[in-house]
């Protein structure tokens, strides 16, 4: 009476053939049996099974009853309904332009479009929520604004996905208990979440949740973790970073030695110094006895080089080996200490401002090196002072760093006046110039006054090709998808103007078009930002 | 304009990814040297890589698409992106007099829909000629013969074929395929059944899918065998039932016969589409619910090749419309026979419990048993998620699993934040496959086909 036993013994039966096995109607249900009486007339076996099978195929199909939730056990529940929403949405076009970055056009305009949502207080629209979520679980970077952008749905929707979970809260569990469940339990991902965002918040707590796991944790999952603390690096973190020099795994080494020379007071810091003071030698400069000007010396550098490496130095993380082969092994390893050295350290040591030091005459073969190391020094110490001196002293002619290698050191509003002033002698930025060098490695947001001239260089470039043959520069063409992102938005009908000469010829068409598409998108997406339909 | 599209379903018009996402970057009135509209249509100038700017122009009393772009796409990117910025800002699209290529355009077209009813007219008064109708009668009846009698040799040997497998055993059916099915689809093509070539290739991948095939196998055979005892007594069958057993065999209807059938009026609900290819063709599926009728109707679009796939209803849309159905004893497939101008309002959908999709489907099946999918908006229902799977609950409690594939749960749940929608599902018999959702008036596309394909969740 069973139509499953019966379908059962209709399958079994086709998939072994008539020939070998007749089907019995013993199991068919008693509402089929009529209408498969008058198959008894078909004397084709096979055909009888067939016809069979069509009938209780549709008696099937037709009285197909759909599972209860509580006849499969109660689960699952639908999902609860999400709570409303204080916080606004961005308008619908905005909500357009964050859909179309999602569809990876203009996608690296996404975390300025973010930052100026969440600055604005709006959130991301429910329709582009799953979109966003799923690209942000790819890519770092944007995980930082979704916090303030999701609002009660998009944080209601990643609570439900165990994969968005961490991506919706930087919210930090007020008790120990449920850290460190979730520091014991989470994935990878939602570790370091919890680790970055612990640390941001409670350095000292971050470090002590870490050290509770470090044994145990693998070689891959502590160099994860330690990366974490250079946020928030202090002092206090040098006893527990010194021990892990003599850690297993190099990688886990190299980020110890890397943190602890950052921190200027750590022993660390305290031995490079006490190598490097005996090789090198200072004389100040002598001021002239005439007007303090004529017979007036630099200052000098003696430079002694090490003997060589010895295991202390190793445990220090110096090597051997030059990565380079314009040093000697002895040279190496000068050129590894001088850089972990605060360079304000010298300055105070010997009472000299930088530019002095900058100034000094330098023993031997080896000026190059120490102004490339005190460069090297004063970026990984982000030492302002000396970075500013360098930045004049890399005007100078025939110096070893140029102002394209500082640029992105410097603090923004000074690169930016620095960029300016160097700017005011370029007439073009052609291929290779030193001038379009440097702005490429310039960081955005540009100045206004600094975009400005930009773009009338980038005019005056093009308009070189006006007679005859156009102009043809890759390195323009590549840095102008660049620039486009740096400049700010409100120049954006002065970008297209100043590019508009271009717009037409092959060469430059098609970056020249995208120049202006990017900057228009800019400036439209903030545009959008602003209304409220 | 006819009919106020929202971007959304401006860009489920695109035949590809590719080509909604070009045409949302020429969405923006930067990209257009020209524009204008009025009330009938919509044209602009795009500046493209050729020299002269690209001519656009859509007839919003029918969504014709025409550009004078090279792209074989249709619609291009730029009647996209012409019709995407109509959409999200009209007001950027000045209102003028369309200038000399647009009237033109619209003035063939005019002339043309004139001379078709003109034609129709004709071919009317031609047919009360007796003398030209019988002499076409007796070639139509030559023809028909000859190709009744191979479909009849046809099918006599497909009958043999799938008794012989049923008699050898399915287990060696399973060795022989796909060739074993492939052989048999040829031969059915040669014997001009179609319908019945693309079921065999169709069933020739399924003992390959392991798990229950030889239930599915069995299934599809035990079909198959029913189409070919039903022709050899098609004589003793209903002019209905005759008509569905010549559809399912791969005969057509000519258009005008469709539309000979007595118009159906009603407003219509566009609940979804489906996109899918068959047979190096792409075949576009409307599902249509009439709001008065509660009837369901789909309508078929189909394109070969790179030829442009015409589709002038666009989902989650209401038309009124007289349709005409193929004939047949569960009547489901339409032709638009006279499209009214006025915009019915968004209709109130019935709750339809979980329950009913089965219900319907049995009763279709009962009339039908070939029936490919049938397509229903169920409601109000909220989506729940066990084991990575998608399933739809209702207030009685029962449950409904979602195709496995369906990858937009996330989209969905983001959109509905929980609350009970309708939820438009194409229904096998086995796997239910989302199309869209209405939350209150808004529609939400969930077909996998057009703009909507993030990577990623959703």
């Amino acid at each position: 009476m069973s139509t499953p036993i019966f379908w059962e013994e209709l399958v079994t039966t086709a998939l072994l053939g008539t020939e070998r096995r007749q089907a019995s109607w013993q199991h068919a249900p008693g509402d089929l049996q009529p209408l498969l009486e008058q198959l008894t007339a078909v004397s084709d076996p096979a055909q009888r099974l067939l016809q069979a099978a069509l009938l209780t195929m549709i008696y099937r199909q037709a009285g197909f009853v759909p599972v209860a939730v509580q006849e499969a056990g109660g689960m699952p529940k639908a999902a609860d309904r999400c709570p409303a929403d204080t916080q606004p949405a961005c308008s619908a076009q905005a909500g357009r332009h964050l859909e179309a970055m999602l569809q990876g056009q203009f996608r690296e305009v996404l975390p300025e479009w973010l930052a100026a949502l969440s600055q604005r207080g709006l959130r991301v629209p429910a329709a582009q929520l799953a979109g966003l979520l799923g690209l942000a679980k790819q890519h770092d970077r944007i995980q930082q604004w979704l916090p303030h952008v999701l609002g009660e749905r998009g944080r209601w929707l990643a609570a439900q996905n165990p994969e968005w979970q961490h991506l919706a809260t930087l919210d930090l569990p007020s008790d120990q208990t449920t850290l460190n469940a979730r520091w014991e339990l989470g994935s990878q991902s939602e570790r370091v979440a919890l680790l970055r965002a612990l640390r941001h918040a409670h350095p000292a707590q971050a470090r002590d949740l870490l050290q509770q796991t470090w044994p145990t944790e693998k070689a891959d999952q502590r160099s994860e973790f330690l990366e974490l603390f250079a946020d928030q690096l202090s002092i206090d973190d040098e006893p527990w970073l010194e021990t892990i020099l003599d850690d297993r795994s190099e990688r886990v080494r190299t980020i110890a030695q890397r943190l602890l020379a950052q921190i200027p007071t750590s022993r660390l810091v305290g031995r490079m110094i006490e190598r490097l003071r005996p090789l090198l030698q200072w004389t100040p400069p002598e001021h002239g006895r005439l007007l303090g000007l004529l017979g007036r010396s630099p200052a000098k550098l003696i430079i002694t080089l090490p003997q060589g490496r010895d295991t202390a130095m190793q445990r220090d993380g110096i090597s051997a080996k030059p990565r380079t082969s314009r040093y000697g092994e002895r040279a190496w390893v000068f050129a590894q200490m001088l850089v972990l050295v605060p360079p304000s350290v010298w300055s105070r040591l010997w009472n000299a401002a930088p530019n002095v030091i900058l100034q000094a005459e330098i023993s031997g073969e080896w000026h190059d090196m120490v102004i490339e190391g005190l460069f090297d020094a004063a970026r990984a110490h982000a030492d302002q002072d000396w970075l500013i001196a360098l930045a004049e002293y890399a005007q100078h002619e025939a110096t070893p760093i140029s102002p394209a290698m500082i640029i992105a050191s410097l603090p923004a509003t000074y690169a930016d006046s620095y960029a300016l002033a160097l700017l005011r002698t370029t007439t073009h930025l052609a291929g290779d110039s030193p001038a379009l060098t440097m702005l490429r490695n310039l960081p955005g947001p540009w100045s206004q006054q600094l975009s400005e001239v930009v773009l009338r260089l980038i005019t005056a470039t093009l308009q070189q090709g006006q007679q005859g043959q156009e102009q043809r520069d890759w390195h323009l063409r590549a840095a102008l998808s660049e620039f486009a992102l740096r400049i700010p938005p409100a120049l954006a009908d002065h970008a297209i103007r100043a590019t508009e000469y271009a717009a037409t010829w092959p060469y430059w068409s098609s970056s020249v078009e995208q120049f202006q598409r990017l900057i228009s998108f800019r400036a439209e997406m903030l545009a959008a930002l602003d209304i409220s339909v | 304009m006819p009919t106020t599209l929202t971007p959304e379903q401006v860009l489920a018009l695109a035949p590809d990814p590719a080509s909604a996402k070009a045409g949302r970057s020429l969405a923006t009135p930067r990209s257009w040297i020209s524009s204008g509209q009025h009330d009938d249509a919509v044209w602009g100038e795009c500046q493209g890589s050729g020299k002269d700017p690209y001519r656009t122009q859509i007839d919003l009393r029918d969504l014709a698409f025409r550009c004078s772009c090279p792209s074989r796409k249709f619609p291009c990117k730029h009647g996209l992106g012409l019709l995407l910025m109509l959409a999200e800002r009209p007001a950027s699209i000045a209102a003028a007099d369309p200038p000399a290529w647009v009237a033109e355009w619209l003035d063939s077209r005019n002339k043309r829909a004139a001379q078709q009813a003109e034609r129709k007219a004709q071919a009317a008064e031609h047919a009360e000629d007796p003398a030209l109708q019988q002499r076409r009668a007796q070639q139509q009846a030559r023809t028909a013969s000859a190709r009744e009698a191979k479909v009849a040799a046809g099918l006599q040997e497909l009958g043999q074929w799938l008794r012989d497998q049923i008699r050898q055993g399915l287990a060696l059916t399973q060795q022989q395929a796909p060739a074993s099915f492939e052989r048999m689809a040829a031969r059915m093509v040669d014997a001009q059944a179609p319908g019945l070539a693309r079921r065999l290739r169709d069933a020739a991948s399924i003992p390959a899918r392991g798990g229950n095939w030889q239930e599915l196998l069995l299934e599809q055979l035990a079909l198959l065998e029913l189409i070919c005892q039903g022709y050899q007594r098609i004589e003793t069958l209903s002019a209905a039932e005759q008509a569905d057993l010549r559809s399912a065999i791969g005969f057509t209807l000519p258009q005008e016969a469709v539309l000979a059938e007595p118009p159906f009026h009603d407003q219509w609900l566009v609940l979804g589409q489906q996109l899918e290819t068959q047979d190096h063709l792409r075949v576009a599926r409307s599902w249509l619910w009439g709001s008065q009728s509660q009837r369901l109707a789909l309508l078929l679009d189909f394109a070969a090749g790179a030829q442009p796939l015409e589709r002038s209803v666009v989902p989650g849309t209401t038309l009124a419309a007289d349709l005409c159905f193929f004939p047949s004893a569960a009547p489901l497939r339409a032709l638009i026979h006279t499209r009214h101008s006025a915009t019915p309002p968004m209709p109130i959908l019935p709750e339809q419990p979980i329950d009913s999709l089965y219900q319907h489907y049995a009763t279709w099946i009962g009339q039908l048993p070939w029936i490919d999918q049938i397509a229903t908006a169920l409601g109000p229902v909220t989506l729940a998620r066990q084991d990575d799977r998608w399933l739809l609950c209702d207030p009685t409690g029962k449950q409904l699993p979602l195709h496995p594939q369906f990858a937009r749960g996330w989209h969905l749940l983001a959109q509905t934040g929980g609350a009970p929608c309708w939820m438009v599902v194409e229904w096998d018999g086995r796997m239910a496959q989302p199309l869209a959702a209405f939350l209150g008036t808004q529609f939400i596309s969930l077909a996998t086909s057009g703009s909507d394909s993030v990577a990623g969740g959703s």
